[in-house]
């Protein structure tokens, strides 16, 4: 029997600025496939989805559905040729009820005249949510008397009505516990069985491969494989997923690992944020320590506490002699800790505000006379920082959100240079800025480590950890999964097996 | 993921020469004091001279007194974005206070609680605000309220009048040298300090300035502070000008300050653009298009109607060239 091709997607390409999101990018899906689609972080999963569901349009390439070309302009008319998509972030709306939530938009479908048929609406409502498992839930509730994983269900309910041939679900799974997950899966079989398609994208490599009768796999926004069935193992998924890149000579060529004895920052026991518990470090002077992890591993979580930003549930983050406890980000800055943001242009800077600014906001103490800030003082401060990280702009009175991503990161970064910060949080700091800028904050960081200086990177990218860390964690559902010393032969592969 | 992406690409290009930066900078504060002039102009030779006759300036100076030197003080608060709609009242009650020390003879005490009881109102309002988490317009609004049930109240009953010694303190030169150095002063905490600077980082992005050390709450609380005590300043006066207290007292002065504000090129959400000159173009302006149509005879029944179409007009025309700016 010959497959029937649902949709191919031809040499799909998408840059954002620099990043080369999706690079020529092919795939087909045919009918009956339940596609998995898996990659790293930024791999160019959701571009492709987001392409395919009408959200993005691509810089070139050509998607051909049913036969047809076809060039979706909005996810409204995506789905209106029968492809739905369920996204992670995306969520329903409070304050209306359920069957206003499955029908959003689509209201005219249930007209009678100038009204809106409610009965109909509400016959269809309830028919939906049957399908998803919420058989006794009533759809004229307001959706606010649902848990968060019931109103994901609902949500998976709103992207059926239209009976869709194909159905992408983007990381739908990572909110859903055993009992929604098997609402998926068995949507999913009635799909395969039914003669129609899905596209899985899915962080949980074990999922995916049970599930799906294809993978593809994507890295750095290119297409490195397609498996069959028979193709597919863990082991086989999460090598094609990080790949070995060519060593770049821009991490750390040392193996030695050393660091000095003197701990620097403790934290104890620390339980904080969603999902970290029971979490102890402890950062030892010039040391850079590596956090790893998937992204909601509760790594992020664990910057944040570590800087005061979030308090702590129970245990405590103390520095130097561990008498000094870490309660707000003013007390970790008076304590000469650093914390690049993992959000840059949402929480790191004030965009709308000057690089001069920006860089002397947590130092205006310093550059004060008595009360009154130096404007001389300033000036001098922004532009050595401007200078000494090369950040490219035409003055210190340019305003951030005219910078690139990579100079944003510098100018986030400059904030602790220039006040004298002993210990820096780096969240995910070289996250979408290109390589060049890359290798400059690898030096940096280098650089710091022999002033004596000590680092905790927090980041998805473990090239990037095994290259830069005398010792890496890795967090696995918020806790302590591994612990690695730096070592020629560490390899991602390893540092994975701890993190899914 | 795809959303951030998208974030991380800036709308702009890279190199934006510096001088484009600043001019654009000077540009965005000129706009609001070249419309300004050109009514100046206008007014003056429509009016035939009269408008800028000493006698007129007195009068100009009068009547944006009480709006300019509240509006130096509400800058701080707008800079961090918090919208208050409760000067009237809060000025109202501060004047009420004031009267019944000066007409129990304690003069001299009638400058202190008018600060004082000001700045307890408007700490009041931003400490709700602040601890309770209650967005600062609806805070406003029930402060608005309350000052006004009570000046209601009060007022209805007793006529409070002040001794007439206390009158002569309204001289055209007193106010003058006290405008100037609230200009100064505010000026100074605003550019100079990290209240000013705080509260401007605060606006612009309050995420980015708690991961700078900013002490959110402390800093917001003191803009309503320095609000306050402006509101008390200018109460003070206007009470020595006036000589006594009415139910009507202050009524409307809230939307004329945010007009002022606004007109002088404040943005609404606060941050770097936050400047202490809209707050001084912009109280000028509203008297100056008051007093501008007074003296051109126009019917005073229908006086704000136009206010509010020039109002409009001048708004539209600064947003536009904002705009533009955005997009050269």
């Amino acid at each position: 029997m010959k497959e029937e091709v649902l949709l191919t997607a031809q040499n799909i390409d998408k840059r954002f600025g620099i990043t080369h999101a999706l690079n020529d990018v092919t795939i087909e899906i045919a009918r009956g496939d339940v596609m998995g689609l898996i990659g790293e972080n930024g791999s160019g999963k959701s571009t492709f989805s987001s392409i395919i569901s009408g959200m993005q349009r691509p810089d070139s390439g050509t998607i051909t559905w049913k036969g047809q070309e076809f060039r979706p302009q909005s996810m409204v008319e995506a789905q209106a040729a029968g492809i739905s998509m369920v996204v992670q972030e995306m969520g329903t709306i409070s304050g209306i009820s359920i069957a206003d939530n499955i029908f959003l938009g689509k209201e005219k479908d249930f007209r009678r005249g100038p009204f809106i048929n409610k009965k109909a609406m509400q016959k269809k409502a309830s028919e939906l949510l049957a399908k998803v498992g919420m058989k006794e839930t009533c759809p004229t509730d307001r959706i606010d008397t649902l848990s968060f994983e019931n109103r994901k269900l609902v949500e998976i309910a709103r992207a059926l009505y239209g009976n869709p041939d194909l159905f992408i679900f983007d990381e739908t799974t990572t909110a859903l516990s055993q009992k929604g997950r098997d609402v998926v899966y068995r949507i999913m079989e009635e799909y395969q069985k039914e003669n129609k398609s899905v596209l899985f994208i899915s962080h949980d490599l074990e999922e995916l491969i049970s599930v799906s009768t294809k993978v593809t796999v994507l890295r750095d926004g290119a297409k490195v494989a397609v498996l069959g069935k028979e193709e597919m193992s863990p082991d086989r998924v999460k090598e094609l997923m990080v790949g070995r890149k060519i060593t770049e000579e821009y991490y750390r060529t040392d193996f030695d690992g050393s660091y000095g004895d003197e701990v620097v920052m403790k934290a104890t026991h620390l339980t904080a944020g969603t999902i970290l518990e029971d979490f102890s470090l402890e950062l030892h002077k010039g040391e850079i320590l590596g956090i790893g992890g998937l992204t909601d591993c509760g790594m992020h979580d664990l910057g944040k506490a570590l800087f005061g930003l979030i308090k702590p549930l129970t245990g405590s983050v103390t520095v130097y002699s561990q008498d000094t406890i870490i309660k707000s980000a003013y007390g970790a800055i008076r304590n000469k800790i650093g914390y690049v943001s993992k959000n840059r242009d949402l929480e790191a800077l004030d965009m709308n505000s000057s690089i001069k600014d920006n860089i002397t906001l947590p130092s205006l103490d310093l550059l004060s006379n008595w009360f009154l800030i130096s404007s001389q003082k300033e000036k001098k401060f922004a532009k050595d920082e401007i200078e000494s990280l090369s950040i490219k702009c035409s003055s210190e009175l340019q305003l951030c959100k005219s910078l690139s991503g990579g100079n944003k990161q510098k100018v986030s970064i400059a904030k602790w240079l220039g006040n004298q910060s002993e210990i820096f949080i780096f969240d995910c700091p070289t996250r979408g800025i290109d390589v060049i800028v890359k290798a400059a904050l690898y030096q940096l960081m280098i650089q710091l480590k022999a002033q004596g200086k000590s680092i905790i990177m927090i980041s998805e990218e473990l090239t990037e950890l095994i290259g830069m860390c005398d010792r890496i964690m890795i967090l696995k559902d918020g806790k302590l999964s591994g612990s690695f010393e730096r070592s020629e032969d560490l390899t991602d592969h390893v540092l994975i097996q701890k993190m899914v | 993921m795809v959303n951030d992406m998208k974030n991380n690409e800036a709308i702009l290009p890279n190199d934006v020469s510096g001088k484009m930066e600043r001019f654009n900078n000077v540009r965005s504060a000129l706009i609001p004091f070249a419309g300004l002039v050109l009514m100046t102009i206008v007014f003056e030779v429509a009016s035939q001279s009269k408008l800028l006759l000493p006698a007129n300036l007195v009068t100009i100076l009068n009547q944006s007194f009480s709006v300019m030197i509240i509006a130096l003080g509400a800058t701080f608060v707008f800079a961090h974005g918090g919208l208050d709609i409760s000067y009237g009242s809060v000025f109202g009650l501060s004047i009420l206070c004031a009267a019944a020390v000066a007409h129990a003879g304690m003069t001299a005490l009638a400058l202190p609680v008018a600060i004082a009881a000001a700045a307890l109102c408007a700490l009041i309002n931003g400490g709700v605000s602040v601890f309770c988490g209650i967005s600062p317009f609806i805070t406003s609004i029930c402060i608005l309220f309350i000052g006004r049930g009570i000046l209601n109240t009060v007022c209805s009953s007793n006529q409070i009048a002040i001794p007439p010694s206390m009158l002569s303190v309204d001289t055209w030169q007193t106010k003058l040298i006290v405008l100037i150095v609230t200009i100064a002063v505010t000026a100074i905490l605003f550019e100079k300090t990290k209240i000013g600077r705080n509260n401007k980082a605060i606006g612009g992005n309050p995420k980015s300035a708690e991961q700078a050390g900013v002490n959110i709450g402390l800093y917001r609380l003191i803009a309503y502070l320095i609000s306050g005590i402006t509101i008390g300043i200018a109460a003070y006066f206007s009470l020595v000008r006036m000589g006594s207290v009415s139910s009507a007292t202050g009524q409307g002065l809230e939307m004329s300050i945010i007009t002022a504000l606004v007109l002088g090129g404040m943005p609404m959400t606060g941050g770097a653009g936050s400047r202490i000159i809209s707050a001084i173009i912009g109280s000028i302006s509203i008297i100056v298009l008051k007093n501008g149509l007074i003296i051109l005879g126009v019917n005073d029944k229908i006086i704000e109607g136009i206010q509010g179409i020039i109002i409009l007009a001048i708004i539209l025309i600064s947003y536009k060239k904002e705009r533009d700016a955005l997009l050269s």
